[in-house]
């Protein structure tokens, strides 16, 4: 069920690996698989809406999957192992996996000028709409590119964020005090540390209240979070985590026996804490599905657990982050629960006129990592950082040129540690 | 897959011809940065000076794996792992998920750009005077692999008795 990203690798993994079972799709979107990361870009005009589709129905059709486009699930029997849609018709399966992925977080009423940005409908209804000023909530990711490519559309943009910093699941204070003087200097204004608490207007978006100050815009975007669609499992009377999501097992498998799930709509564990959180990303999402497809057709893999990654090019400055940042650490509530005694966190970090990097170690474990302007040996940094491989080792490594001879692709962060 | 490219590091003289048959292949134009190949230089210390970079065609592509557009791709004849440029929105995710620095973004074409073996015939391998880059079969790389394992090991030995 669902045909986002881990719907699709969950089915094309099972037909990849049984080519004879039956394999059915059913979404509630009419169209086949598309990139709503590549959203944004549709939105400034640098990609056209057919270049937003990764399948056409020609490859689902190659893989003898049955699509069910445009049908909502209504019910399901986990003990008969039957299904029923709204339009009526009954379905059987052996074995079901949800991949209903997430929604974003929208609060209030809507009016007309107030937008979200999660599917192509929202995309397409945000291009019809011609406005000229627009305030986006929300300085995440999806905050910082609808601005951006709102701007390449001739609007006026500001972004106010309830947090004290931009990007701030990605960046430290340096860091995001960094992007938003690149945002000022191109013309986007942010607002740091408001709430926003009132839209203006009857039927059209007239303006925001926040705490601080009024604004009048008459485009509104919430870009303020995505939250697990969940509905459908809690009926099923599947377990939903503290986060929200389904509940899950290393297998993927939900606390129901035969139903497992996939994607946004599950808290899997992180790779590096073990402790479950919605992860809501592109290639977690890909390699769920797979693992998910395995499991249920009786070859049983483990899910190693999920990695963050956050990348956004802002006005060609390419920042870049993965893991914690050191204020998310501080928050955990018990860090000596981490490592099993008490541990201390140290940060590297360099500030040069167009690069900046900072890494968050966690005693002799790197936890989190952040670039702007730079590339080499990130790529690197994160396959140790989810391998568990201790900084005290690679440092060694570092300072002995007879090792790294031996080494050689450790090269590219000698410079980090140096 | 039945063929590798193969990189003899300590035979490497780094005269970048590599990269220049790389970037005029692909791109006509004889520039480093444009190339899919790299000559990384040490700076000082250690014996192998040059090291040449380049994909090493994974098994279990991180690249492929975070290409929110699914543009990174297999090409079962030759093994290689290809980019779609039609497909790739230049968000550099792959860039940064390489651990080897394989994949680099183009930045003319604004689109990401790897090694896909060209087609089965790599020009670098031909155009290497020194045997650092070679074109083989499988069974001979593991061979070659095996005895350049025991020389190896014997100058470990060498240090540890020494």
């Amino acid at each position: 069920m669902g045909n986002g990203i881990g719907g699709f690798s969950a089915a094309s993994t099972a037909r990849q690996i049984d080519p004879l079972c039956d394999v059915t799709v059913i979404s509630s979107e009419v169209f086949p698989l598309y990139s709503a990361c590549a959203l944004p870009d549709y939105i400034s005009g640098h990609r056209s809406r057919e270049q937003l589709f990764v399948k056409t129905n020609r490859d689902y059709e190659q893989l003898r999957i049955h699509m069910q486009f445009g049908q909502e699930v209504r019910e399901v029997d986990p003990v008969s192992r039957k299904l029923s849609t709204a339009r009526g018709e009954s379905l059987c399966f052996d074995r079901l996996i949800l991949a209903t992925g997430s929604e974003a977080i929208l609060p209030g009423k809507t009016k007309k000028g107030v937008f979200k940005l999660r599917t192509l409908g929202d995309a397409d209804e945000l291009l019809k709409h011609g406005g000229r000023k627009a305030v986006v909530v929300g300085a995440g990711p999806i905050g910082i590119e609808i601005g951006i490519a709102l701007q390449n559309r001739q609007y006026e943009v500001t972004i106010v964020e309830m947090m004290d910093n931009v990007l701030p699941l990605g960046l430290d204070g340096r860091g995001a005090g960094r992007v938003k003087a690149i945002l000022a200097e191109h013309g986007i204004r942010v607002f740091n540390g408001e709430r926003s608490e009132k839209i203006l207007g009857n039927g059209q978006v007239e303006g925001i209240v926040t705490n601080k100050r009024e604004m009048k815009c008459d485009t509104l975007v919430w870009a303020i979070g995505m939250r697990p669609r969940v509905d459908l499992a809690r009926e099923i009377g599947i377990k939903i985590g503290d986060k929200g999501g389904i509940k899950v097992d290393r297998h993927m498998e939900t606390s129901i026996p035969g139903i497992y799930a996939c994607g946004d709509c599950v808290e899997s564990m992180d790779i590096l804490t073990g402790e479950p959180y919605p992860s809501l990303f592109w290639h977690n999402a890909n390699r769920q599905g797979a693992v998910a497809a395995r499991n249920c057709l009786g070859f049983p893999v483990e899910y190693p657990g999920s990695q963050s990654i956050l990348n956004v090019d802002v006005f060609g400055n390419h920042v870049a982050g993965f893991g914690f940042t050191e204020a998310a650490l501080h928050r955990f509530e018990n860090i000596k629960g981490l490592g099993g005694k008490m541990a201390t966190i140290s940060v590297f970090e360099k500030e040069e006129n167009q690069s900046y990097y900072r890494l968050v170690l966690l005693d002799d474990r790197l936890y989190g990592a952040q670039f702007i302007n730079l590339d080499s040996g990130a790529g690197l940094l994160w396959s140790l950082m989810f391998r568990k491989k201790s900084i005290k080792d690679i440092v060694k490594i570092l300072n002995d040129d007879t090792r790294l001879i031996h080494n050689p692709w450790l090269r590219p962060i000698k410079p980090f540690f140096v | 897959m039945n063929k590798a490219l193969v990189i003899n590091p300590e035979k490497c003289a780094g005269c970048h011809s590599c990269e220049m048959i790389c970037s005029l292949i692909h791109d006509s134009e004889c520039n480093f940065v444009l190339s899919r190949i790299g000559i990384m230089k040490s700076n000082g210390g250690g014996t192998n000076e040059n090291i040449p970079m380049v994909c090493q065609q994974c098994r279990e592509p991180f690249c492929a794996d975070v290409c929110v557009m699914g543009a990174i791709s297999r090409n079962e004849e030759t093994g290689a792992l290809i980019v779609n440029q039609d497909g790739c929105i230049g968000c550099k995710t792959c860039v940064i998920a390489c651990p080897l620095g394989g994949i680099l973004y183009h930045y003319i074409k604004q689109c990401s750009m790897k090694c896909d073996l060209c087609n089965g015939d790599p020009a670098c391998a031909k155009s290497c005077l020194y045997g650092a880059l070679e074109f083989l079969p499988m069974d001979e790389w593991g061979r070659k692999k095996r005895l350049k394992g025991a020389q190896n090991l014997s100058k470990l030995l060498d240090v540890v008795y020494k």
